[in-house]
């Protein structure tokens, strides 16, 4: 499990064609509920890692419930970029020689057999070197894990996994024109 | 160990350079011997997390690079507890004492030895006078910190300021003393370094600029105050030396291996003599934007030198373009990254959002269009863009008014730029 040493690097990544991309934002939404719990776009909106705000009749984010009921919020990996017409969705390139991992205080990112470029969630202690390193601006802060209570608005960081419990990413499955697609394109 | 050993890859260090140098070692494919040499017995562990390991933020295993079985599975021979007295690259041998390891192609990744300033009166006459580098140093101050009521750190950079925010969640008084007109100079700017401050305030920690220990006072064997230099006396039961480090080089005094304020490398890290690689902390190398040979001793181009080091001497030749200054810092509930040449705004453009009140900061440097520095604080989400754009020293002209907009992204920078990044082969 150390960082360098993946045996290959023959695995399909996401790749985007932003002449396709209406800025429909399915991808995200498939991120959203393929992190999920129940993996109903339901349930990953609107409950999963929200409260029940009774003066309000309704769920309402409250990270620090969520957190100590270990309930946290799925989250989207993948972001669109916007600029008027012009859009894509982007997403961690799980590169070879992964500038995150590189930059990693803890060693808590590592590249597994296959060359993904994983977390663990475990290891994390939110310190931001990643956010600072990854060249793509690939990766985000998931609010809803922390592992240094300690330290105000800690969270540890998100990024793509590639959908390792799917034969295809949850992003390009639900993409309407296809504009992501899973390669091999080394 | 036995009295004379060898081995194909030695390599000197036990951190971030020597770790990524055997995984890049391993996978050029050489499956020769490698051995590593540390004067520290432990196992790998980040200096980054001190200040957290020390304050008991965070359990022991947070600390440790790898899993307990690395070198067993990386086929390393760990030389742990053995100080480098001596290298002799005539002989192709590193000397710990009379004992010698005979190499084929060596690495020195020694990194960086806490810099005592001189002049400072009675160091070494009390207890409780610590510096803050090596877990051992931590392990100390744990042991003691319950008799302690007031700390005083000397050093406001990286190290005094990160130990000071890690021992203020303990509950400890901490003064920090800084010589320099202002805290982080490397890191922070002057609004961000105004922000960071109000932050450590918040937390209890004081911070006294243009001054230094001049003295250090105790009784019955401890120390008990300092004296600054203004002449004000602050009392204490524990002082950190943590003023920064400087590369750990001077054991190669004598040995042809030429240092300037680091150890001289080249593109290949290597050194002036055939054999010798250097990577991380202990080197000065290339500075990405000016060109300048300059020692940055952080972690993400301790890493990176570090594994372009093994490759190269495995026989793969790779490059290092060279490193830019890169910070990602917290100081309560401030988050800070920031890039490049933060103070130099000479003929330059400045772009600035300030929101005082939130503490919400960003500023962003530009010369000919190319970006030369930035600072963000609170608003960090996708600084990594900024990162590509300093240093592929890209023409930012076009869009320069979006940059600091919240909805910036890779949809306004030019379409070679997009295809390159995600499009391509990675």
């Amino acid at each position: 499990m150390s960082p360098v040493n993946c045996k290959s690097n023959i695995m399909k990544k996401v790749y985007p064609i932003e002449e396709r991309c209406i800025g429909c934002h399915l991808c995200e939404v498939a991120c959203i509920v393929e992190h999920s719990r129940e993996k109903n776009p339901v349930s990953a909106y609107f409950t999963e890692g929200l409260t029940f705000n009774p003066e309000m009749s309704s769920y309402t984010p409250e990270p620090n419930q969520a957190l100590a009921d270990n309930r946290p919020k799925p989250l989207n990996r993948c972001i669109v970029e916007e600029n008027g017409t012009l859009c894509l969705s982007t997403n961690c390139r799980h590169c070879e020689e992964a500038s995150c991992i590189l930059a990693c205080k803890n060693g808590s990112l590592y590249k597994d057999d296959e060359g993904r470029v994983l977390l663990n969630e475990k290891k994390c202690v939110g310190c931001w070197m990643c956010v600072m390193a990854c060249e793509y601006g690939s990766i985000s802060r998931n609010v809803y894990i922390k592992n240094v209570p300690s330290v105000e608005n800690n969270a540890i960081q998100l990024h793509c996994d590639l959908c390792p419990e799917r034969e295809e990413p949850a992003c390009v499955m639900v993409c309407p024109t296809k504009a992501l697609v899973s390669e091999n394109r080394t | 160990m036995k009295n004379s050993q060898k081995f194909k890859y030695v390599i000197i260090g036990n951190s971030f350079a020597a770790l990524f140098a055997v995984e890049s070692i391993r996978k050029a494919g050489a499956k020769e011997t490698i051995a590593i040499i540390s004067d520290e017995s432990e196992h790998t562990y980040s200096r980054a997390m001190l200040h957290e390991y020390v304050a008991d933020m965070v359990s022991d295993n947070f600390i440790y690079l790898r899993d307990f079985d690395y070198y067993q599975k990386m086929n390393v021979t760990p030389l742990l507890g053995k100080k480098v007295s001596k290298i002799d690259p005539k002989s192709k041998k590193v000397f710990v004492g009379k004992e010698s390891i005979g190499f084929e192609k060596l690495l020195i990744t020694s990194g960086g030895v806490p810099f005592i300033p001189p002049g400072i009166s009675g160091l070494n006459n009390f207890k409780n006078v610590f510096t803050f580098t090596k877990k051992k140093d931590a392990d100390k101050i744990k042991a003691v910190l319950k008799n302690v009521k007031s700390i005083v750190i000397l050093g406001a950079g990286l190290i005094g300021l990160q130990c000071a925010e890690g021992l203020s969640h303990t509950g400890k008084k901490i003064t920090c003393v800084e010589l320099a007109d202002n805290i982080l100079p490397r890191a922070l700017d002057d609004e961000a370094a105004k922000i960071t401050r109000r932050e450590l305030h918040k937390q209890g920690i004081e911070i006294i600029t243009r001054d230094t220990i001049a003295k250090i006072n105790g009784s019955a064997g401890k120390i008990n105050s300092v004296t600054l230099k203004s002449k004000k006396k602050i009392p204490c039961q524990m002082a950190i030396i943590a003023v920064g480090v400087k590369p750990n080089i001077e054991f190669l005094n004598g040995s042809g291996i030429k240092t300037d304020g680091g150890i001289l490398v080249n593109s290949c890290m290597e050194t002036n003599i055939k054999n010798v690689h250097a990577a991380g902390d202990c080197t000065a190398a290339k500075e990405i934007l000016s060109g300048k040979i300059m020692s940055i001793p952080i972690i993400p181009l301790a890493s990176q030198q570090g594994m372009i080091a093994g490759y190269n001497m495995a026989g793969k030749k790779k490059e290092y373009k060279g490193g830019l200054s890169l910070n990602a810092l917290q100081f309560g509930g401030a988050q800070i990254v920031s890039y490049g040449f933060i103070h130099d705004e000479q003929n330059g453009e400045v772009l600035k959002k300030l929101n005082e009140k939130q503490g919400i900061y960003e500023k962003v440097i530009i010369k000919k269009n190319k970006i030369t520095g930035a600072v963000f604080v609170r608003t960090i989400e996708r600084a990594g863009i900024f990162r590509y754009l300093i240093e592929n020293k890209v023409d930012i002209g076009k869009y320069k008014d979006k940059l600091l907009e919240p909805d910036f992204s890779w949809a306004y920078v030019q379409n070679e730029i997009r295809d390159q990044l995600f499009t391509k082969t990675q």
